[in-house]
C-alpha cells in the first residue's frame, strides 16, 4: 500500500494534533474530528503529502483551517448529532483550567487560535504563523491582544463570582 | 484561581492528547477515500457549469491581505471593494455558482456599465466571490470575459480578460483564500503515471493557440499539457474550461477529428487513452446541436445527456425530440436509456445521488432512477416553491454529500431568492442562500 507513509504519520502525530487543536476548537470531539478530517485529506492528497517538508506542521494547518470553518461546523454539527449516543469525550482538566477554557473559547477567532496554539499547545510562534496562515507579526500582535482579552475576561468572571 | 501567565500551560494539550480517541487507521484512510472520489466528481457541463451547496448562513464577509503570498498573486478586495458593494446593494447580478469538492464556492457577478457601441467589449464588466471556510473573499470589478473550472481537488481554475476596451487573450488563475495566483504553463507534458495533478482545464495559449486541455497542479501554480490528448477539440464545451473528470482522477472528453465522427475519449489516471464510439445518433455533427449535459458521476460513470435528432429551430415552438441518457464506465460498458420527449432546446441536467441513484432533469421534471444501474426511473415532486418553468433555469449538479439545483445559469439572472435547493435522497430538499 502506498498509504504507509500516511499511516506512520498518523501513528506517531494523531494524539498530539488532537492536543494542539483541542484550544483551536474549544471541544475535544471537534478537534479529533478535524485532525481525522486532515488526516483523510493526506490519504486523498497522498503524493503532494509525502512531499512537504513537515507532514505535522501540514496537517496542523489544514486542521485548523477546518477548525474555523463555519461550513464544516454545520456538516459537523449533522454529524455530531448522528453520533450523539457516544459518550462525550473530555479531557481531565483542573477547576482552573476548565474556567480557562471557557473563557478561551470568548476570545474572537484569531487571539483564540495563537493563544491556544502558542500557549496550551507550546508551539513556537513561527509554527503558529505557519498553521494560521498569518505572519509572524500578525500572531505576536494577536497573542498580545489576545492575552489581554483573556485577562479581563477571566477577571470579570472572578469578580461576577465573588459577587 | 491562578495567575494566568500558570494557566497558560501545555498541561491542556497534554491532557487533551491523553484523552483523545483514537479510530483505527483504516476509518480515516476510508474516509480519504470516499473524499477523493467525491471531490473528483465532475461538475455539470462546461457551458451550464453550475451548482450549490448547502447554505452558508451569515458567512463572514472578510477582506485578506496576505504578507505571505506569492509574487504575480492579485489581491482580493475588502468587503468595501466595488464588487462587494454592487452585490449587496442588488445591483450586480450573479451568473453562476461552482462548487468546489471542500464546499467552497465560487460565484460570478456581472454589473452592467455604460453602453459604448463603437467598443470592443460588451458593456458588462465581471468580478467574482469566493466563499471558503466561512469567508467570502471578492475579485476586483473590473473584467470582461469570465470564466471558471472546478479542479478535481479543492480550490478553482479562473480565466479571464481585463475591462480595458481592447480584446485579449485569456489569462488564468488559480483562485483561493489566499488570492489569485497567475498559472505558469510548461512546455513540457505532464506526467500523468506519477505526478498528483488537482484537475485539468481546458487552456488556450501561447503555446497551444487552438486550446489543450492541461493538467493543474493548484499548490504551485502551474499547468502542463496533457499529450495524450494532443490534437483533441472537445468542441461540446463551446470554449468553457471545465473537463469532466471521473472520481478516480479520469478524463473524459468528446473529441472532434477531422472529417470524421466524434469519438469519445477516456483518461486513465495513470495517462492510459481508450477511444469508443458514441452511441448512433451522437455520432454526427454539430454535435452541440445534440448534446445537452456532459458530466461524471462520484462513481466514475461519465453521464451524457443529449437529444436525438436535428435540433428544428423553424418554430417556436421547437419541435420535442427524445432525450436519452447515455452512461460509460471507465471500463468501457456503454448503454443508452431512452427519457422520453422533451422540448427541443430543453436544458437537461443529471447527477447521481450519494446512494448512487441518479436524479435527473428531463426538460419537463424531475425523475429519479430506481437503482444506482440508472436503467428506470420515476418522477419525483420539484422542490417546493419551484414551479415547472423556473426548472428550466435550473440545473442539477453533485457536490459532497448531495445533489444540488440551482438557476443562476446565465448572466442577468438573480442568484438570491431564485429556488435552489439541495438534496441527499430527491425527496426531502433543503433551500439554499446563494448570496455571499
Amino acid at each position: 500500500m502506498n498509504d504507509d507513509f500516511v499511516r506512520q504519520v498518523y501513528a506517531a502525530s494523531y494524539r498530539r494534533l488532537v492536543g494542539q487543536l483541542y484550544g483551536v476548537c474549544g471541544d475535544l470531539s471537534e478537534a479529533e474530528d478535524v485532525v481525522q478530517e486532515a488526516f483523510a485529506r493526506a490519504v486523498q492528497h497522498e503524493r503532494k503529502f509525502r512531499r512537504t517538508d513537515n507532514p505535522e506542521a501540514w496537517l496542523r494547518t489544514v486542521a485548523v483551517n477546518l477548525c474555523r470553518s463555519r461550513w464544516r461546523r454545520r456538516i459537523l454539527g449533522d454529524r455530531l448529532q448522528r453520533q450523539a449516543h457516544r459518550p462525550e469525550a473530555q479531557p481531565d482538566l483542573s477547576a482552573d483550567h476548565v474556567t480557562l477554557m471557557a473563557a478561551v473559547k470568548q476570545l474572537p477567532e484569531a487571539q483564540r487560535q495563537v493563544i491556544a496554539l502558542h500557549h496550551l499547545a507550546d508551539l513556537p510562534v513561527h509554527e503558529v504563523a505557519t498553521a494560521v496562515g498569518a505572519p509572524v507579526g500578525t500572531v505576536e500582535a494577536r497573542l498580545s491582544r489576545g492575552r489581554a482579552q483573556l485577562a479581563r475576561i477571566l477577571n470579570d468572571r472572578e469578580e461576577a463570582r465573588h459577587a | 484561581m491562578r495567575d494566568l501567565d500558570e494557566l497558560l500551560d501545555p498541561v491542556v494539550s497534554r491532557k487533551a492528547s491523553a484523552a483523545a480517541r483514537t479510530p483505527d487507521f483504516a476509518a480515516v484512510e476510508r474516509r480519504g477515500r470516499q473524499r477523493l472520489r467525491r471531490a473528483r466528481a465532475a461538475a455539470v457541463g462546461a457551458v451550464v457549469a453550475v451548482a450549490a451547496v448547502v447554505s452558508v448562513v451569515g458567512a463572514q464577509v472578510t477582506s485578506y491581505r496576505s504578507d505571505t503570498a506569492p509574487a504575480g498573486t492579485l489581491e482580493w478586495d475588502g468587503p468595501n471593494g466595488e464588487l462587494a458593494r454592487l452585490v449587496e446593494s442588488g445591483k450586480a447580478d450573479g451568473g453562476g455558482v461552482i462548487v468546489g469538492g471542500d464546499g467552497s464556492r465560487l460565484t460570478m457577478w456581472s454589473h452592467q456599465g455604460p453602453i459604448d457601441p463603437n467598443a470592443n467589449q460588451s458593456p458588462f464588466i465581471r468580478g467574482f466571490s469566493l466563499t471558503a471556510d466561512g469567508k467570502t473573499y471578492w475579485s476586483p470589478l473590473e473584467y470582461d470575459q469570465l470564466e471558471v473550472a472546478r479542479l478535481a481537488s479543492d480550490g478553482f481554475v479562473v480565466a479571464l480578460t481585463e475591462k480595458n476596451g481592447e480584446l485579449q487573450p485569456l489569462s488564468y488563475y488559480v483562485a483561493d483564500a489566499s488570492g489569485m495566483r497567475p498559472i505558469e504553463l510548461t512546455d513540457d507534458p505532464a506526467d500523468l503515471a506519477s505526478s498528483d495533478y488537482d484537475g485539468y482545464a481546458w487552456i488556450y495559449a501561447e503555446q497551444t493557440p487552438g486550446g489543450a486541455v492541461y493538467a493543474v497542479d493548484a499548490d504551485s501554480a502551474t499547468a502542463a499539457p496533457v499529450s495524450q490528448l494532443t490534437g483533441v477539440s472537445p468542441d461540446y464545451n463551446n470554449f468553457g474550461l471545465e473537463i469532466p473528470q471521473s472520481d478516480d482522477g479520469e478524463v473524459w472528453v468528446i473529441a472532434a477529428r477531422p472529417d470524421q465522427p466524434p469519438v469519445l475519449i477516456h483518461l486513465a489516471s495513470d495517462g492510459q487513452r481508450s477511444t469508443y464510439s458514441l452511441p448512433p445518433g451522437l455520432d454526427q455533427w454539430p454535435l452541440l446541436d445534440r448534446l445537452i449535459g456532459l458530466s461524471a458521476s462520484q462513481d466514475g460513470r461519465l453521464i451524457l445527456l443529449w437529444a436525438d435528432g436535428k435540433l428544428d429551430t423553424n418554430g417556436p415552438p421547437i419541435a420535442p425530440r427524445p432525450l436519452k441518457l447515455t452512461t460509460a464506465s471507465a471500463s468501457g460498458v456503454i448503454s443508452t436509456v431512452d427519457l422520453g420527449m422533451a422540448p427541443g432546446n430543453a436544458a437537461a441536467s443529471a447527477a447521481a445521488l450519494p446512494d448512487g441513484r441518479l436524479l435527473v432533469y428531463n426538460g419537463i421534471g424531475l425523475i429519479r432512477s430506481s437503482d444506482e444501474t440508472w436503467q428506470d426511473f420515476e418522477s419525483i415532486a420539484a422542490p417546493e416553491g419551484v414551479r415547472a418553468q423556473q426548472l428550466r433555469r435550473h440545473a442539477l449538479a453533485a457536490s459532497d454529500d448531495a445533489v444540488c439545483l440551482t438557476s443562476s445559469l446565465y448572466f442577468g439572472v438573480s442568484v438570491s431568492g431564485s429556488g435552489s435547493a439541495c438534496t441527499a435522497d430527491g425527496e426531502t430538499w433543503h433551500p439554499v442562500d446563494l448570496t455571499p
